[in-house]
């Protein structure tokens, strides 16, 4: 496939839009940002000054113009959201996607899906292949998600445009989310890192991200369906390069029998089960409580005999201290862990990270300065309109 | 407006997001009173709204709009010379939501028609019934952790999705007359004013201003201001914005210790470090738990005051100090990064 000449990007304000717009630029490709409206475009020129931005629908109507027409690739980093109404997180991100292929220089979509098609805990399995083309997700996102990457690779077919899947793990870096939630967690005494953090972690830094997408445009597509992580990465890694960058101390273990018995509860989770622990949990000592009924029962407890009375007394008093037991654990832990940090690694093949750069853009120096500068932010108040910080 | 136990008619005009998410589901559940009409521009956005409560009558000009008692103006700001003088002519009183108006000039003429015509006009601050600025009210109040040294307060998110229409009040900055320090600094400068009991328009005044704009649209914001409180003035830092994630809160140093008042109405009211780190947390036995039930509690308040004429905490009067303190710091930004440019 030629080089391509311009590559147009969705969701560009997005935390991986943006620093994909840095990576094409820097590494000379013509990128240009499509955002909706002119709030997006404010935000991207803020983050990636010099960008070439377009403002409009990235569905338009039949007899309008494509903002993307003249690009030659696309990469689709947008998503649309479902605005609280389930099927629609199907049928908009259809629509968004055949209004992508109506851009008449498209020769390449590449469009982003997530690990969360292989479920929200991978489980180990024999055959990646297999694995990989059968994936079974277990939330409503995941499911959307291969819906549209399904439909993307059918359409794409029909156009004659080339296709590219790229199933993204989770993104960490400077200024995204799941590195606050990786710092949050660090910083909380009672967290403990499940399996000791030795599971592949499916996380990719930004930065390497950009850099793999940089690279996928120079060397063009080798598969149809990618995983995008650093696959060699696990939890404890990515914990470590977080804590040591901001110079906070390494989280401690979870131990392995309690890393076992969440993972088990994460597993093996269903509706059944959800509506046992919501029985569980249903507030009945309210209702024993309230005036009327605490009479009834008493009325019924008079005439009950004694012996019958006894043996319940001791089930309540073998029993009642459960739920409080649960909730001083609860108090006392770092709430719930998120699944992913309980999976194993998504199946390959993975697109090629290059190696990070002595320098610059991308360096780990880079990285961690980063870091730290937006760590610095949010950790404590400051009073930042007289430090004059932001030219 | 009666005083006995008819009901209280409302009509609303604007039929956006905090209209049909937020005053509607109040409105529609309080016994004491009846919205009778909505009215926007947009006679589809009204109708929609309307179907949706249950109310009878949808207009797109306030001028065929019948009789009411009380009117909600939920209009954006810029768009709000044009409604509140109409609405206060017509002898209804108004509850405007914030911000309440773009210059001090604005808001004592709103506030001066009103009086004139013996009307009662009041701002959704909702912020001021959140439990957690409620409750740091009455702790400052009682003066249990000595005088207050200093004030860093910030509200401040990387903004990463900007949703599928074109619509909104950061979309047009000359009708909406927003703009970050306007939409969210609103929120953030009243909740600190009301916190030191500086509400009065000379309470305030900025030492500096800097702002983030592109591409005409402003981003970010960062004043100093001194506020001055029965104790002697106090430095107020003030930042809000959509392009970084802050340390978000209202932290009001005392000589010992600093006291974290949260945003939001779910949020803690707190003892930390001055590096924002958490000695032990607060009972918040004042306010609102949620924003539902604030929005009830202001109305509330409000509906008390056109029946009495007795001031409320949402009466127009006591915003007035953060209408000018706005005023004030865009008449003498330093912006700092100002991009000219408009899209093409």
């Amino acid at each position: 496939m030629a080089r391509p000449t311009k590559i147009g990007v969705t969701g560009a304000t997005g935390q991986v839009g943006l620093r994909l717009l840095k990576h094409l630029r820097a590494g000379g490709l013509t990128a240009i940002a499509a955002v909706r409206n002119p709030l997006g475009a404010a935000l991207c020129d803020a983050a990636v000054p010099g960008c070439e931005i377009r403002v409009g629908s990235l569905t338009p109507d039949d007899d309008r113009q494509h903002v993307l027409d003249d690009c030659d690739v696309i990469i689709n980093c947008a998503i649309e959201a479902s605005g609280g109404i389930p099927r629609q997180a199907y049928t908009r991100n259809r629509q968004l996607l055949d209004g992508l292929l109506r851009a008449k220089a498209l020769k390449w979509l590449v469009h982003f899906s997530t690990v969360a098609v292989y479920g929200e805990v991978i489980v180990e399995y024999d055959d990646a292949d297999r694995a990989r083309a059968h994936p079974r997700p277990t939330s409503e996102y995941g499911r959307s998600k291969l819906d549209v990457e399904r439909h993307a690779v059918r359409r794409t077919r029909q156009r004659g445009v080339t296709c590219t899947i790229l199933r993204l793990g989770h993104v960490y870096g400077a200024g995204i989310a799941r590195s606050r939630e990786i710092v949050e967690l660090a910083r909380h005494p009672a967290f403990r890192l499940p399996f000791g953090g030795r599971l592949p972690s499916n996380a990719v830094h930004a930065d390497a991200l950009g850099a793999a997408m940089l690279g996928l445009m120079h060397d063009g597509p080798r598969h149809e369906i990618n995983g995008v992580a650093e696959p060699a990465d696990t939890w404890r890694d990515v914990f470590d390069w977080h804590t040591s960058g901001l110079g906070l101390p390494a989280v401690a273990d979870m131990s392995e029998a309690d890393s076992i018995a969440k993972r088990r509860q994460l597993v093996a989770g269903s509706p059944l089960g959800d509506a046992v622990a919501w029985a569980k949990g249903l507030p009945l000592k309210s209702l024993v409580r309230s005036p009327a009924t605490f009479d009834l029962a008493l009325r019924v407890l008079v005439r009950t005999p004694s012996s019958i009375t006894r043996r319940v007394a001791d089930i309540n008093r073998r029993t009642g201290a459960r739920a409080q037991i649960a909730r001083a654990h609860e108090s006392s832990g770092a709430g719930p862990l998120a699944s992913i940090y309980f999976s194993e690694g998504m199946p390959g093949p993975f697109v090629d990270l290059p190696s990070m750069p002595a320098n610059g853009l991308g360096s780990e120096a880079e990285r961690v300065r980063e870091l730290q500068a937006w760590y610095d932010l949010w950790r404590r108040p400051q009073m930042r309109a007289a430090m004059a910080r932001w030219a | 407006m009666n005083n006995g136990s008819a009901p209280t008619s409302i009509g609303i005009v604007g039929a956006g997001v905090v209209t049909s998410g937020a005053h509607l589901p109040v409105l529609v559940n309080m016994p004491e009173v009846t919205v009778d009409w909505i009215c926007d521009r947009s006679l589809g956005a009204a109708k929609a709204v309307a179907k949706s409560y249950g109310i009878a009558k949808t207009f797109s000009d306030i001028s065929q709009c019948p009789d009411v008692d009380v009117v909600l103006v939920a209009t954006p700001v810029g768009s709000r010379s044009a409604v509140v003088p109409a609405v206060l002519s017509r002898g209804w009183h108004a509850f405007c939501e914030k911000p309440f108006a773009l210059t001090l000039a604005d808001h004592e003429a709103y506030v001066g028609q009103a009086r004139a015509a013996n009307l009662q006009i009041g701002v959704g601050q909702v912020r001021r019934y959140a439990k957690p600025t409620a409750s740091a009210r009455a702790i400052i109040e009682r003066g249990f952790l000595g005088p207050i040294q200093r004030v860093l307060a910030a509200d401040g998110f990387h903004m990463r999705g900007t949703g599928r229409s074109g619509a909104g009040w950061h979309m047009n900055d000359r009708t909406a007359g927003g703009g970050v320090l306007a939409e969210c600094g609103s929120h953030l400068i009243d909740q600190v004013l009301y916190l030191l009991g500086a509400t009065g328009a000379a309470s305030a005044s900025v030492r500096h201003c800097t702002q983030r704009v592109h591409l005409g649209l402003e981003l970010a914001s960062s004043l100093v201001a001194d506020v001055a409180t029965t104790a002697g003035p106090v430095r107020c830092s003030f930042d809000v914005s959509l392009l970084d994630d802050l340390c978000n809160g209202v932290f009001i140093e005392f000589p010992s210790s600093v006291l974290r008042v949260g945003l939001a109405f779910e949020e803690t009211l707190t003892l930390v470090t001055k590096d924002g780190d958490l000695l032990t947390e607060l009972v918040m036995p004042e306010g609102a738990a949620s924003p539902i039930q604030g929005f009830y509690l202001e109305w509330q308040d409000f509906l008390h005051q056109c029946r009495t004429g007795e001031p409320s905490v949402v009466d127009a009067a006591t915003v007035a100090g953060t209408t000018a303190l706005i005023d004030k710091a865009r008449r003498m930004e330093q912006t700092e990064w100002r991009d000219q440019r408009k899209l093409a």
